[in-house]
């Protein structure tokens, strides 16, 4: 919202107040203040020049030649506006001097004809975007007559952050601006002048019948007679203009105008349309309406209208209508000053799909205590322009629901306590009389009547009453306290420490990078790919249709990263922990919990490989975190980016915590033509929820641990799992442990054969082993392979 | 037999002063004191000879062994150092320059590591660490912060909204709530987390970004005392000291509710692009907890007193790292990412 210092000026007296700091002061204590321009800075040297004699230009249609009065010798100035005559009295801008867009004006020729200087539009002043001709002056000025004594020109433009105002309806006006200035600065705050309405009192009463009560808080209504011949002031324009409105026709300027400096909005009604009174409904069907900037508007139901005996002539606290506007030849008014529901007006008007000056006040709750003032104020302004306004009605006034002052009790301490600091109590009373609040001190005890215009919503509890003081006090003027705080200590976050874990181990370790990716599908990419989900949690609104469901997988997204990374790297690991979503059906609520997802993809290493490397990260993450080794079994997952041989299940205990799995090469295809690709996905809950097994320290042997390595022959299709399930079997009271080493196929095998070698490692803790103990057993390990059928290589 | 001694001695002594390679004094250990070495074979003498004598002689015998074995270790010593400095005096054409082993280097994500760092803050000041879940209630992400039904604030940030009536969290602030009913108070605790709003992203708009929300409770609890924590807490992160400024704000949990804005670290506060020429930059909302938010937790507002605040995590690490495009954070991107591998 723009705020006009002028306007200020007219309630608070500014004087030897630097304009810089007060809105320093301002943001700090009310609301922010994002911008401040100085208006008319950029105008300078332009003076009253009177047109003395107009004459055409020898070589152009469009040129005139003028001589031009500047109160300080006559000019020739050469000028195109189609408007041009003798006798009138226009802004002249001197050699060295600068209007918009142009400065330290120079003499020119123009088509051959030197000119001395330039006649203004008022959009060259700066004042208006009307440039369809010179500003005429209207009133008796003796040419030379610094422009700026006789238009506002100059004044600082303030643009306040509307979010800020969002709790603050009283601060939709240039009054309630100023009151706050006053108040933070201990200044008086100068009242508005009314109009007592006198002389209306025995007229007979417009006929308001307010239907929809629980919309329409408060509707007053006065009927004026005599409204012809009306003109906005230049002054009121020029406010107008700088506060973001255009100028229009004197009586909607002036329901403008009223609605700037007191935030109530306005409307005039064309008499003669609302003859048979007023009636406020809703509408209880569909209808249509036109409003007055010729919009066919469809009215769902429930919408609040304002309508004579017959129809609707405006939507309730948004527009009014085409039909009732104001038109030249209106003469007789009917002035509407009303208080709707604030939520009721903002629904409304987000169904319609309006927003205006209007609606966005009433959506902040206005006090419906200010609708007669208002109409009070309009009126001392209109006959400001024509004194021969008079009263066509008495003022009607239908206040269905009455908003009375708040009343607050609050005590010096629990002031104190709260804000942590002591505060000299008359300065708490001082800056809540400031701000119009009634205060009756009791000893430490504060009896408060909140007045209405703050008491919509705003303020309605004691730490309200805390706000008030605080902030005209300043923030920055409270001492900052150390805290002395006693705790119970909470249990310690361990599923973040897992999830930092995991992290660390990732990138340190394994050298890969985390990533973050969306938490809804890419339905797109998806489909490129072919990746088929099942995702069940479905957003209502989404940015775009192709991303209106939440993810039960993480992979998806991690393929899409894959296929953008191949591109560069040939070889990268990406990781991420991160929420996933499943459900029934999508009316049904979700599980949620978190998912640890790694891929690896590479154009270097075969997919088997990158399978291993999984296996093996898998086994390395839970033995550093847990130190348990996982169980790997058949894959049961039914993603159809798994491999449906290169997969396996991974479990502890029992518990399925996740898979590994070389990407589908249906889908892997579609990622990269070289690359290939595995993925590991696991529920970081499970994982986290396995006890981590407790180390048990053996003492070490005093006597040296023989390792034997042997090579024997398995048959290919004899998986590991079986192998080591076997030579879990030999029992031997020598046998400490035992490991895989590696295996080999190819040359030198015979056919249909694998070579996997193991070390075993033996010892006694008694005493070193003999030579005959070792080859004993030896002996009998070979002799147990062999009877398996494995036979020693 | 002593003369013999004697003469070996001398001879002896005069070939180890003048062998000049290891091979050489090797050879003299070997023809010397070998098994079949000279001095070995003049002991084989003494069983042939009187007590008296054998005695003698074999002492002095040793004697020479002992002496001999000691002087060619020391001569083996000398050539090996000489033949180690003349081969190092030789220059070489060794490459330092080569580079190192490669190993991969990974990466965290640059807000897991700014989110690292403040929860370390954190827990030092005594903060403990809580969740909440994404897809959220409508009671905890709105009601319970006292935004009811029409709000005006419920505009403001635009929600994702999902078929089965709940929504992903537009804020950290239901956590609040969530830790209130869990612990009761005195409490102190922050939620980072993942957050969303419906908008449409560019370079500094995103649909998906860290908040982390922080919270404390307890009697009299002041807003002396939160000015005070939000400045160590800060002068924590940007480790040094910060000049803020505490202004009004509007947030409908709070009351009153304040933006706190950091003096422009660009600019020092004299103006400049990044500061908008203010000379301030709006870094966190916080504010006193409001009475309605502590009743929703199950607290009561008349007993204890509390403070919330936002820090936006995301934005925070932008700042950090001088990424000037938000985009880039969820984008996946490996020459981004791969760049935060420090910690």
């Amino acid at each position: 919202m723009k705020i006009s210092l002028n306007w200020i000026k007219d309630y608070v007296d500014l004087d030897g107040i630097d304009i810089k700091e007060l809105w320093y002061r301002f943001t700090m204590s009310a609301a922010e203040v994002e911008d401040v321009e100085y208006a008319g800075r950029d105008i300078q040297n332009v003076v009253v020049g009177k047109v003395l004699s107009v004459v055409p230009h020898p070589e152009s249609k469009k040129l005139k030649i003028t001589q031009v009065d500047s109160g300080d010798g006559i000019l020739q100035i050469v000028c195109g506006a189609p408007n041009v005559t003798e006798g009138i009295l226009v802004p002249l801008a001197k050699i060295g001097g600068s209007v918009k867009k142009l400065s330290k004006l120079g003499k020119v020729k123009l088509v051959g004809v030197e000119s001395f200087g330039m006649l203004c539009s008022a959009q060259e002043l700066g004042i208006s975007d009307d440039h369809s001709g010179l500003l005429i002056l209207e009133g008796d000025y003796t040419p030379g007559t610094d422009i700026k004594s006789i238009i506002d020109i100059d004044d600082v433009i303030i643009e306040i952050d509307n979010k800020s105002l969002t709790n603050r309806p009283d601060l939709w006006g240039h009054y309630g601006i100023a009151r706050e200035i006053a108040a933070i600065y201990g200044k008086e705050l100068k009242p508005m002048q009314l109009d007592s309405l006198e002389g209306s009192e025995n007229r007979s009463k417009v006929d308001i019948a307010v239907e929809d009560t629980e919309k329409c808080l408060r509707y007053s209504g006065i009927k004026l007679d005599g409204a012809a011949g009306l003109k906005t002031s230049i002054n009121m324009k020029v406010r107008l203009f700088y506060c973001g409105m255009r100028p229009i026709s004197p009586l909607v300027d002036l329901t403008n105008y009223l609605m700037l400096e007191m935030g109530q909005p306005m409307h005039a009604f064309d008499s003669r349309q609302v003859e048979s009174g007023i009636v406020v409904r809703s509408t209880r069907e569909p209808e249509i309406f036109r409003t007055l900037d010729g919009s066919e508007r469809n009215l769902p139901e429930d919408i609040l209208l304002i309508c004579n005996k017959e129809r609707p002539v405006a939507i309730a606290g948004i527009m009014g209508g085409e039909n009732s506007e104001v038109l030249e030849d209106t003469t007789s008014i009917l002035l509407e000053s009303a208080t709707f529901d604030g939520p009721s007006i903002r629904k409304g008007s987000t169904k319609i799909g309006l927003r205006t000056e209007a609606s966005a006040r009433y959506e902040k709750c206005l006090d419906p205590n200010i609708t007669v003032i208002a109409i009070q104020r309009f009126v001392k302004l209109l006959k400001d322009m024509n004194s021969g306004i008079t009263f066509a009605s008495a003022l009607s006034d239908v206040y269905c629901r009455k908003l009375e002052p708040v009343d607050i009790t609050i005590t010096k301490p629990y002031i104190d306590r709260y804000i942590g600091n002591n505060l000299p109590q008359e300065k708490m009373v001082e800056i809540l009389r400031s701000l119009e609040f009634k205060v009756e001190v009791e000893g430490d005890t504060f009896e408060i009547k909140v007045p209405t215009f703050r008491a919509t919503k705003d303020i309605t509890m004691k730490v309200d009453i805390i706000e008030e003081i605080t902030r005209i006090y300043g923030y920055d003027n409270i001492a900052p306290q150390t805290l002395n705080i006693e705790l119970k200590p909470l249990e310690y976050n361990e599923e973040r420490l897992t999830d930092h874990k995991i992290k660390e181990l990732l990138s340190e370790r394994f050298g890969a990078s985390e990533v973050m990716s969306y938490i809804w599908y890419d339905n797109a990419f998806n489909a490129r790919m072919g990746i088929e989900t099942n995702g069940q949690v479905k957003v209502m609104n989404p940015q775009a249709q192709d991303a209106n469901t939440l993810r039960e997988s993480m992979v998806p997204g991690m393929l899409g990263f894959a296929e953008k990374n191949e591109k560069v790297y040939d070889d990268f690991s990406l990781f991420e922990i991160g929420s996933v979503f499943s459900a029934a059906n999508p009316t049904e609520k979700c599980e949620q919990h978190k998912n640890l997802c790694v891929l690896l993809g590479s154009k270097i290493k075969s997919e088997d490989e990158l399978f291993y490397d999984l296996k093996g990260i898998m086994t390395f993450i839970a033995k550093t975190l847990k130190n348990v080794i996982p169980e790997f079994s058949a894959c049961s997952g039914e993603y159809n980016w798994i491999h449906p041989m290169k997969s396996v299940d991974i479990s502890f205990d029992g518990k399925l915590m996740g898979y590994i799995a070389a990407v589908h090469p249906s889908i892997r295809k579609n990622i990269g033509r070289k690359v290939n690709a595995a993925v590991l996905e696991i529920n970081r809950d499970v994982l986290h929820a396995i006890n981590t097994e407790v180390i048990k320290y053996r003492d070490l042997s005093k006597f040296p641990e023989v390792k034997l390595d042997y090579s024997f022959l398995v048959d290919s299709g004899i998986m590991f799992d079986k192998l080591l399930e076997d030579i879990r079997g030999f029992k031997s009271p020598l046998l400490n442990s035992f490991d895989f080493v590696t295996s080999y196929t190819g040359k030198g095998l015979p056919e249909g054969k694998k070579s996997m070698t193991f070390r075993f490692v033996i010892g006694s803790s008694e005493k070193t082993l003999a030579s005959d103990e070792i080859n004993g057993f030896a002996k009998s390990i070979i002799d147990y392979m062999g009877e398996l059928g494995y036979m020693l290589r | 037999m002593i003369e013999k001694i004697c003469n070996l001695r001398d001879i002896a002594l005069g070939k180890i002063k003048e062998a000049a390679s290891g091979s050489e004094v090797e050879e003299l250990r070997v023809k010397l004191l070998g098994k079949k070495g000279e001095l070995t074979e003049m002991l084989k003498d003494l069983k042939n000879m009187a007590l008296e004598e054998r005695k003698q002689f074999g002492q002095e015998a040793n004697e020479l062994k002992n002496e001999l074995s000691e002087l060619l270790e020391v001569k083996f010593r000398e050539i090996s150092n000489n033949d180690v400095k003349k081969s190092l005096s030789k220059g070489s054409s060794f490459d330092i320059s080569l580079p190192g082993t490669s190993f991969q280097v990974g990466s965290l994500h640059p807000v897991t590591i700014v989110q690292k760092e403040v929860e370390r803050i954190f827990t030092g000041m005594g903060f403990n660490i809580v969740d909440g879940p994404e897809v959220e209630e409508e009671f905890f992400n709105f009601e319970a912060l006292n935004i009811p039904k029409n709000h005006p604030a419920r505009d403001m940030q635009d929600t994702y909204w999902l078929e089965n009536g709940s929504l992903l969290r537009t804020h950290t602030s239901p956590c609040q709530v969530r830790a209130m009913q869990k612990y009761g108070a005195p409490l102190k605790v922050i939620a980072p987390g993942r957050c969303f709003r419906n908008e449409s992203t560019d370079a500094s708009h995103e649909n998906t970004f860290f908040q982390l929300e922080g919270m404390m409770i307890d009697k009299n609890v002041s807003i002396a005392n939160l000015i005070y924590v939000m400045k160590t807490l800060l002068s924590e992160i940007f480790k040094r000291d910060v000049k803020v400024r505490l202004r009004p704000g509007f947030f409908p949990f709070v009351e009153p509710g304040f933006e706190l804005d950091l003096n422009c670290m660009i600019c020092g506060g004299s103006g400049c692009p990044t500061c908008k020429h203010s000379g301030w930059i709006e870094l966190l909302p916080c504010g006193m907890v409001h009475p309605n938010v502590l009743r929703a937790g199950g607290i009561d507002p008349e007993e204890y007193t509390g403070f919330a605040f936002g820090v936006g995590l995301t934005r925070l690490a932008m700042m950090k790292y001088g990424i000037s495009d938000i985009r880039v954070l969820n984008s996946g991107d490996l020459r981004a990412m791969e760049q935060f591998s420090v910690r």
